[in-house]
Order: structure tokens, then C-alpha cells, then sequence
């Protein structure tokens, strides 16, 4: 369930270098890479297709200006996803501003109604974590249970101790879990 | 195993943990268990393959290719900006500084002050206040001391204004046309 990251490190950081250098079809094949794993992180955490393609946009967008600074000494996922949580939380404090307007769910690139349908579909399950987790507890849910990395990694990536990730994970999963079961007919008899 | 200890470990357990022995067997052995299991383990693994399955519209090549060009286009932006910046600052510093010179330069001349001391024949202390006031103005001092005629008038002011005061008591005090009595011509001894 781990992103693809790359045939190597040294593939990753030739791409780099060479994308620094102004090798436009290296960038290219670096957003190709990562792009998948920086939207479904801004899915997950913001809840919105519409929202995540324009986060996905602004992170590749800072990866391109900071580019020739990274350092290659941490995982690029790990450099990718502070990248994604800033610029999450940078439209929120702007978005919480502004009023909404408009329908989130119009879809401009895609003409095939039923994908757009499947689509709008996994979006709003995975919506639904969004909506009753704390942003911490959601973030390791996502790397741990969604995409299936193990606590420790998870802790490299967002720079907290494995102890902290483990009780987030704990949390998460219960919240989730009990709101699965909350219609469950035998469930809800049960813990009456 | 009760069923609220595989419950109690079924809230927090990886998915991957389940298949355990000792909780396979409970829930293998109890219906309930085994219903509360599945619905946890289905839904889940509907949430893994939708956030799987969620996938980005845009092409890649387009957001790398919007990417440069924002990212260019940001920095031209923002070295305009800076030029702009600094231009301002340095027009503001230019006006300030000639501001400050030009005040400098036509603010009032410190000119250098002097003292006199004129004889005083005939004219009172007011009379003689009366007429420096106006050539001594604020800036200039007059003292009288004495009585007339042996009066004596000091006054600290600029060598224009002593001038003035000068040629003032000369026509008022002095001359032949001052205020003062003629004096008395003594007879020429014979």
C-alpha cells in the first residue's frame, strides 16, 4: 500500500538534480511519481477532491521553488508531506475566511460519469474520517491503516516520538471503529 | 476469552491482528463476535481500496507544467516586488534627507551677538525702551541703568541692531534735532 518511491535514492536525486539544473522532463517524471501519494494525502486530509487538486498543485508548485534545497538526507515522502500538511493548513486558515461558495463535487477534467461517480464515492467514505477525526489522529490513521506504514515510519514522517503515533493510532481506530459499528443492530444491544 | 475482551481488543487491533490464534477461535465460536468482526474488517478494507482508488484528475505533465510557470512567474512577482521596495525606500530616504538639509540650510542664521554701552543725555528709561523695543525686536537686550544725562544704555544684540540703536539715540538724543533741551551755550570768555 506504500507509495512508490522511486527506483532508488540515487534515481530520485539524479531526477533532482537534474530537474534543478532545468531539465524540464525530469520534473515531470518526479510529479508523475509523487502525485498520486501528495493527492491522496490532501483527499484524506481535507476531505475534498476539488481542495486536494488545488493542494496537490501549490505542494508541486513549492517542490519545484525548493527543489534545489532539499538535501536528500530524509525520505521524500517525509519532505513531500510537510510540504502537503503546510499547504493544507495554509488554505484552511485562508478558506476559513472566506465564505464557501459553490458546488465542491463538480468535476471539470472528467468525462466519464461513472468514474466521477466511483470517484465521489471513495472521496466521501474516506470524507467521513475527515470529518470525526482530530487532524493528528487522521494523519496517522492515514499513513498507518490506509497506507499501511508502520508506526515508526509514520513517526519519521511527521516528526513525532513512536509512542505519540501509537496512542493517535489507538484513538483513531476506536473513534472509527465505533462510529462503523454505531448502526450495527447486535453492536449497539450489546454495549447498551 | 469473553466477548468484551474481543471487543475491547477489536476497538484498537491492526486489521492484520485478527487472524490471531485465540481471537480467531472466539470469533469462530461466537456469532455475535464474528458479525461485529466482519462489518469492522469490511468497512475497513472499503476505506483502504477507496483511498486507493482516489486518483487526481490532472495529468501530471499539466501540474508540472502549471508548477514552473506559477513558480516562475511568483518569482519574477517577487523580485518585482523587492525592486519596488527598495525604489521606495530609497526615493523616502532621498525626499527625507533633502528635507532635513533644505531645513537646515534656511533656518535663521546664528548671527554672532555683541555688547555696547552708549551714554544716555536727556531721554528717560521709558523713552529709551519705547524706541529700542522696536530695533532690538525679541532677540536683542537693553539695560538702563542711570539718570540722565549720565544715564548709561547697554545693549546685547546683533552689530546691525546695535547700529540701529546707534543711530537711533544719535538722532534722538544727541543731535540737534533730538528731544533733548538745547544745551546752554556758556559765553565765550571775552
Amino acid at each position: 500500500m506504500v507509495a512508490p518511491s522511486g527506483s532508488g535514492p540515487f534515481e530520485l536525486s539524479a531526477l533532482v538534480t537534474r530537474s534543478v539544473t532545468g531539465d524540464e522532463a525530469a520534473f515531470v517524471v518526479i510529479v508523475e511519481r509523487f502525485k498520486p501519494l501528495v493527492f491522496r494525502w490532501a483527499v484524506a486530509l481535507c476531505g475534498d477532491a476539488d481542495d486536494a487538486e488545488d493542494i496537490t498543485q501549490e505542494v508541486f508548485l513549492r517542490v519545484h521553488r525548493k527543489l534545489a534545497t532539499f538535501r536528500g538526507d530524509g525520505p521524500v515522502e517525509g519532505w513531500l508531506y510537510r510540504i502537503t500538511r503546510r499547504v493544507l493548513l495554509r488554505t484552511r486558515r485562508k478558506s476559513a475566511r472566506k465564505p464557501q461558495t459553490g458546488n465542491p463535487s463538480l468535476d471539470v477534467y472528467t468525462t466519464d460519469p461513472g468514474a466521477r461517480i466511483d470517484r465521489q464515492r471513495a472521496v466521501d467514505l474516506i470524507r467521513a474520517i475527515a470529518a470525526e477525526l482530530p487532524m493528528r489522529q487522521r494523519e496517522v490513521f492515514v499513513l498507518c491503516d490506509l497506507e499501511g506504514r508502520t508506526p515508526s515510519e509514520a513517526a519519521l514522517l511527521l516528526g513525532l516520538k513512536d509512542v505519540s503515533v501509537r496512542a493517535s493510532l489507538f484513538k483513531a481506530r476506536a473513534s472509527i471503529r465505533r462510529n462503523m459499528l454505531k448502526s450495527h443492530p447486535h453492536y449497539r444491544e450489546h454495549t447498551k | 476469552m469473553t466477548c468484551d475482551d474481543y471487543l475491547s481488543v477489536l476497538a484498537t487491533a491492526p486489521l492484520n491482528e485478527l487472524g490471531k490464534n485465540h481471537l480467531r477461535e472466539h470469533a469462530a465460536g461466537c456469532p455475535y463476535c464474528e458479525r461485529v468482526t466482519r462489518v469492522v474488517v469490511e468497512r475497513e478494507w472499503e476505506l483502504v481500496a477507496a483511498f486507493e482508488s482516489v486518483y487526481s484528475n490532472t495529468p501530471a505533465a499539466v501540474t508540472a507544467d502549471i508548477a514552473r510557470t506559477t513558480a516562475r512567474r511568483r518569482l519574477v512577482d517577487r523580485m518585482y516586488s523587492i525592486t519596488l521596495a527598495i525604489l521606495l525606500a530609497g526615493t523616502a530616504w532621498f525626499a527625507a534627507t533633502r528635507l532635513v538639509f533644505r531645513g537646515r540650510a534656511d533656518g535663521p542664521a546664528v548671527a554672532p551677538v555683541a555688547e555696547e554701552v552708549f551714554m544716555v543725555r536727556c531721554l528717560s528709561s521709558a523713552q529709551v525702551v519705547a524706541l529700542s523695543r522696536h530695533y532690538l525686536g525679541r532677540t536683542g537686550l537693553a539695560i538702563y541703568a542711570g539718570e540722565p544725562p549720565r544715564a548709561v544704555l547697554t545693549v546685547r544684540a546683533t552689530p546691525a541692531q546695535i547700529e540701529e540703536v546707534r543711530s537711533m539715540l544719535n538722532r534722538f538724543d544727541g543731535s540737534a534735532q533730538s528731544s533733548c533741551p538745547p544745551a546752554v551755550a556758556s559765553p565765550l570768555p571775552r
